[in-house]
């Protein structure tokens, strides 16, 4: 239950809004507050502390129910669990999910109309992206990750900007795009693999799955691998820890001859290879890389602060989560092929979208196109295939997540006084917002990579990764390290524009005299993001370790098994 | 199987007598059929509400029968000749069963609804003859259900489509109406024509009505595939008339603009379903496992009208402007991806067809009853008159959004599995015969589902997106909130939980059905 707990507190929270009257305006917003801080005073206090015990790279806390079980003919049939784990790789981005949830309810509170609606998608947002860093079973990844499309839709088309439309559709059907190919090779997937346990329910030898020792389970392995497990007794499962289970190097749990088998192909080119290839796609929608990214841009300026934030920091770590989790996990040997690819566009992301920030007028689209490029760094660190390079990643979707928080933060200030976020029609803020100025500094330094702060951490292991790294060529890292350069730039020429010099506001008139300091409010969201960012710069060991034996445990599986399928390409006997 | 004349007349009696009682919810509905028109010509004129009553009464009474005489174990193999109801022409089986509650479901809710329609009350000449006609459709639809003869198959469906023509004629001073009703004429005497010729053909081929026979089998294997082909192609043109498929789906956008809505509703349904329960049954009888040139014809043949039905559907629909005409032609577009399943000539398949024929039924009808609410509310079928409807009538926008993400087949709804089922089955017979096509396909209504988001978030984008443009806003109350309310549960239930209890259960009744 500790871990469904996670869901369920929002769960709760959303029902007691939803038969609220619309009236009772101000218990909504403190239901939303308060169920997203018991959310994350339980994962603080329950979930943290036995996971920090752990130490091995299994999953530390696991729940697991039958949920369905469809009948397949004469292939067996289909069982889909409800499968809920922790590693070190989700527990890091729950807990970024968790810090931030509170505070961007919290500076929801300035959202005027539709609250009741608003507060409710927040937190259906907040139930579907849990779970999803939790799900360990395809089905239920699928259908978390399909769903949090609808509350974001609803959240950027009714609350956003005036192209709130126009972008809320892009995204849409951008991000759906994506996942329906995740459909086609879930699929496949469900022919491919079986359950051991629920297998030797079927095939007679044990009553129950959860009587089968692991004798009976190497048993149903071997005549499975040796093509003697006859079809109706086959237990398909959608399982992902089942899925990436190996014996002597190799997949345990996959069907001889079936879609996703060793030398299989479809049309012609290799199944596992391509399905790889299609999974990262969706993912790659969804984190975003180029030149799949001109999604971003749009929801981010149409969507309102809070909405923005929760985007940035959240939901794009859903998509470098999903590459990790599902495509690494299942089909290793395509990061092995597309190394170099992956690399490649991982530099591109962070180069062109640094160069495209550089040139932005409205310092929201700024900070829109640097998430882009610092996003990049995932992607190389991933691309890798070092422990270091994945640590360095997941610390970076971390970081980012803080970072971005704050920034779009900071844009929601100035917004909220003068309705303009046009760098240049400002001057010289220091003079009448300095705890503004220097939650500004703090949070712009963070993100071009100051030494002291802490993306400067996570980009700096990402590049020990790919430098180490024996398939990425070292002119990757050096065109990312380009990339820190250019964030220098974009970000240093802003902050000269906005704060130094005399205090000035060139837009329409009147709105300068609004431009006071931080609110105690605001101070309040942006401390702790603030102060996170320096804690971290100094002491990163606080997150790193959180993860460090599961990602290094990951990563030698990951390598073994991407191997051993170069090796076994083609060779495999598929079953008469 | 009367043909082969081997009994005398006076036991042909009475193994007709013995069969009575197989056909027993018919016998209630004609009952309530007759009784509807001596009330109509009696009491009906002062009481108005006694017709539809006695029609309620009377399907609700044969679902009752439907279910007391469930029997999903008649098979082929047990039955003697002597022990099948009326000599072989139908079957009694849980399949048809299945298809009975379908359109008792929707039966109920039509009668329901035309009650309560406004346009079709000021009527001048009074709602008596409607109802009895709904009705008498009911019955038509049964016997398209049980139908396992190839003449019953033909009567059965013209049993149908005769009322479907007065039906959608009814309000016969509305222009769109009217004609609506002259191209389903058309289309259909057209379509019934060809598939008399092709049945005509198949006769000649065979020498027998009865495709449960050996003598079926054999002939027609003995004839070659491309003749054969070619004649099912005649026959498949009725059935994809009654399902809306492509190439005969050119009447559906007018019937189900032109028609009152509870009528447009029922006809996007209960006939369909019928149409898909016949030719599950006819294509069960072929013998495809002997004959894999045929298979792999009707495979290409099958694949063919799904894909261009679900693009075609889906591209018309991206352009309409009116909610009705949308979902005329998205119907088309489910039609596509439902013949997906059949041509997956296994029981996976055929298993996900009734099961998205359940899904669809709930939604469709649910969203033409929100299309016609909608319209008699504000007196407009268009969703620009729809802006901003969801601040005055916010449960109405949150039911409707979940029926369109249902039709557009995203979780959690049922609609996602019915789609996840039929591609599942596409799975697996590509797993099993390696046929290339099969992937295509699937990969095709992948995309599809794409496409149809464009088109069914267009009600929630007018209506939550845009800022209000109308004065008056409907208030959305009584028994139209109840019944899109009771309707939305399904959706949700089975795209969360126990649908695999559904698919198992319609997959054991398909395994009793054939031979």
């Amino acid at each position: 239950m500790t871990l469904t707990l996670l869901i369920l507190i929002p769960l709760i929270g959303l029902l007691a809004i939803l038969v609220l009257p619309k009236k009772h305006e101000n218990l909504i917003k403190q239901i939303a507050l308060g169920a997203t801080v018991l959310q994350m005073v339980w994962f603080l206090a329950q979930v943290l502390p036995v996971a920090m015990q752990g130490g091995t790279g299994e999953f530390i806390i696991e729940e697991e129910a039958r949920w369905l079980s469809l009948s397949l003919g004469s292939l067996g049939s289909l069982n889909i669990h409800y499968h809920l784990g922790i590693d070190g790789l989700s527990l890091v981005l729950l807990l970024l999910s968790v810090m931030i949830f509170p505070i961007a309810t919290l500076a929801s509170f300035s959202i005027k109309r539709r609250i009741k609606t608003y507060f409710a998608l927040i937190l259906l947002l907040n139930l579907s992206i849990i779970g999803c860093f939790m799900a360990l079973d395809f089905f239920l990844f699928y259908l978390l990750y399909e769903f949090m499309l609808l509350p974001m839709f609803f959240l950027i088309g009714v609350w956003g900007g005036e192209r709130r439309e126009y972008a809320a559709i892009k995204f849409f059907i951008y991000t759906l795009f994506g996942s329906v190919f995740m459909l086609l090779i879930m699929l496949g997937l469900s022919f491919s693999f079986i359950d051991p346990a629920e297998s030797a329910v079927l095939a007679g030898l044990v009553d129950s799955a959860e009587n089968a020792t692991p004798e009976i389970i190497a048993q149903i392995q071997q005549q499975l691998a040796a093509c003697q497990l006859p079809g109706e007794f086959q237990a398909h499962t959608f399982d992902i820890t089942l899925m990436s289970e190996t014996v002597n190097g190799g997949l345990a749990n996959i069907v001889p001859g079936s879609i996703f088998d060793y030398g299989s192909t479809l049309l012609g080119f290799n199944a596992r290879i391509l399905a790889f290839l299609v999974l990262f796609l969706g993912f790659a929608i969804k984190i975003p890389v180029v030149p799949l990214h001109t999604w971003l841009p749009d929801a981010h300026v149409e969507a309102p602060t809070p909405v923005s934030v929760l985007l940035a920091a959240i939901l794009l770590k859903v998509g470098g989560y999903g590459i990790l989790r599902i495509c690494y996990s299942i089909f290793p040997e395509g990061g092995l092929v597309f190394a170099d690819w992956i690399a490649f566009f991982g530099v591109l992301s962070i180069l062109y979208g640094a160069l495209l920030a550089m040139h932005q007028k409205d310092l929201k689209a700024l900070i829109a196109y640097s998430s882009i490029s610092h996003m990049g760094f995932v992607l190389l660190g991933i691309a890798s295939m070092e422990p270091s390079g994945i640590n360095g990643a997941v610390f970076q979707m971390f970081n980012h997540g803080i970072v971005s928080a704050a920034l779009f933060l900071v844009v929601g200030v100035i917004y909220d006084r003068t309705h303009d976020r046009t760098i240049a029609n400002y001057s010289g803020l220091w003079t009448k917002m300095p705890r503004y100025t220097v939650a500004v500094l703090i949070a712009f330094f963070a993100s071009m990579g100051l030494p002291g702060l802490n993306s400067f951490v996570s980009e700096m292991v990402v590049l020990f990764g790919s430098v180490n790294s024996a398939g990425l060529s070292h002119w990757f890292s050096i065109l990312a390290v380009l990339g820190i350069l250019f964030a220098a730039v974009y970000y240093l020429r802003t902050f000269r524009q906005m704060f130094f010099g005399s205090f000035g506001y060139y837009g329409s008139e009147g709105h300068g005299r609004a431009l006071s300091d931080l609110t105690s409010r605001e101070s309040l969201l942006l401390f702790p993001l603030c102060l996170a960012m320096i804690v971290l710069g100094l002491v990163p060991s606080l997150v790193l370790d959180l993860m460090d034996v599961s990602i290094s445990d990951f990563t030698v599986r990951i390598g073994e098994l991407s191997q051993s399928f170069i090796d076994l390409r083609g060779s495999t006997i598929p079953c008469p | 199987m009367l043909s082969e004349a081997t009994y005398t007349l006076s036991e042909k009696l009475a193994l007709l007598a013995g069969s009575i009682s197989h056909i027993l919810p018919e016998l209630i509905l004609s009952a309530a059929f007759l009784l509807m028109i001596v009330f109509e010509i009696s009491i009906g004129k002062k009481n108005k509400k006694v017709v539809p009553l006695t029609g309620l009464a009377g399907i609700l009474l044969s679902l009752a029968a439907v279910i007391l005489l469930w029997d999903s174990e008649a098979t082929v193999k047990t039955l003697k000749i002597e022990e099948e109801p009326f000599l072989g022409m139908i079957r009694n089986d849980g399949f048809a069963g299945f298809f009975k509650i379908l359109f008792a479901v929707s039966g109920v809710l039509t009668l329901l609804f035309s009650m309560q329609n406004k346009k079709l009350r000021s009527e001048s000449r009074g709602m008596g003859e409607y109802f009895i006609v709904i009705l008498g459709m009911t019955i038509g639809l049964h016997f398209m259900s049980m139908a396992t003869n190839l003449l019953m198959m033909f009567l059965a469906m013209e049993m149908v489509s005769l009322p479907s023509y007065i039906l959608t004629a009814y309000a016969r001073l509305n222009q769109k109406s009217a004609e609506a009703s002259i191209k389903y004429v058309i289309y259909g005497a057209f379509s019934s024509g060809i598939m008399l010729f092709g049945l005509s053909y198949l006769y000649g081929i065979t020498g027998t009505l009865d495709p449960s026979s050996a003598a079926f089998a054999q002939n027609l294997n003995a004839a070659g595939a491309f003749p054969v082909t070619f004649v099912l192609l005649l026959v498949l043109g009725g059935f994809a008339f009654k399902i809306s498929a492509v190439p005969f789906h050119f009447w559906a956008p007018d019937v189900y603009q032109g028609a009152s809505w509870p009528v447009a509703a029922f006809f996007s349904v209960a006939p369909k379903a019928a149409g898909f329960a016949m030719l599950i049954r006819f294509l069960d009888f072929l013998p495809v496992e002997s004959n894999p040139a045929l298979k792999s014809n009707l495979i290409i043949v099958l694949g063919l009208m799904a894909l261009v039905g679900m693009t075609l559907g889906n591209l018309s629909a991206l352009r309409q402007e009116n909610f009705r005409r949308m979902l005329a032609w998205s119907s088309i577009a489910h039609s596509g991806y439902m013949l997906l399943g059949v041509a997956c000539f296994s029981l996976l398949g055929n298993a996900a067809v009734l099961f998205y024929l359940a899904v669809y039924t709930v939604m469709t009808y649910a969203a033409f009853m929100a299309a016609g609410w909608l319209e008699e509310q504000t007196g407009s079928g268009r969703f620009e008159d729809y802006r901003g409807l969801a601040q005055g009538i916010p449960l109405f926008v949150i039911l409707l959004s979940i029926l369109m993400v249902s039709l557009t087949g995203l979780p959690p709804t049922g609609g996602f599995i019915g789609k996840l089922d039929i591609f599942l089955a596409l799975g697996e017979q590509y797993q099993e015969t390696g046929y290339g096509l099969l992937l295509l396909l699937l990969v095709a209504a992948i995309l599809n589902t794409v496409v149809s988001l464009f088109y069914y978030l267009k009600p929630p984008v007018y209506m939550i997106f845009k800022n209000p443009s109308i004065k008056v806003i409907p208030r959305f109350h009584g028994l139209a909130a109840w019944i899109l309310a009771i309707l939305t549960i399904p959706v949700l239930w089975l795209g969360i939980l126990h649908f695999d209890v559904l698919v198992n259960f319609l997959q054991g009744l398909l395994l009793n059905l054939s031979s």
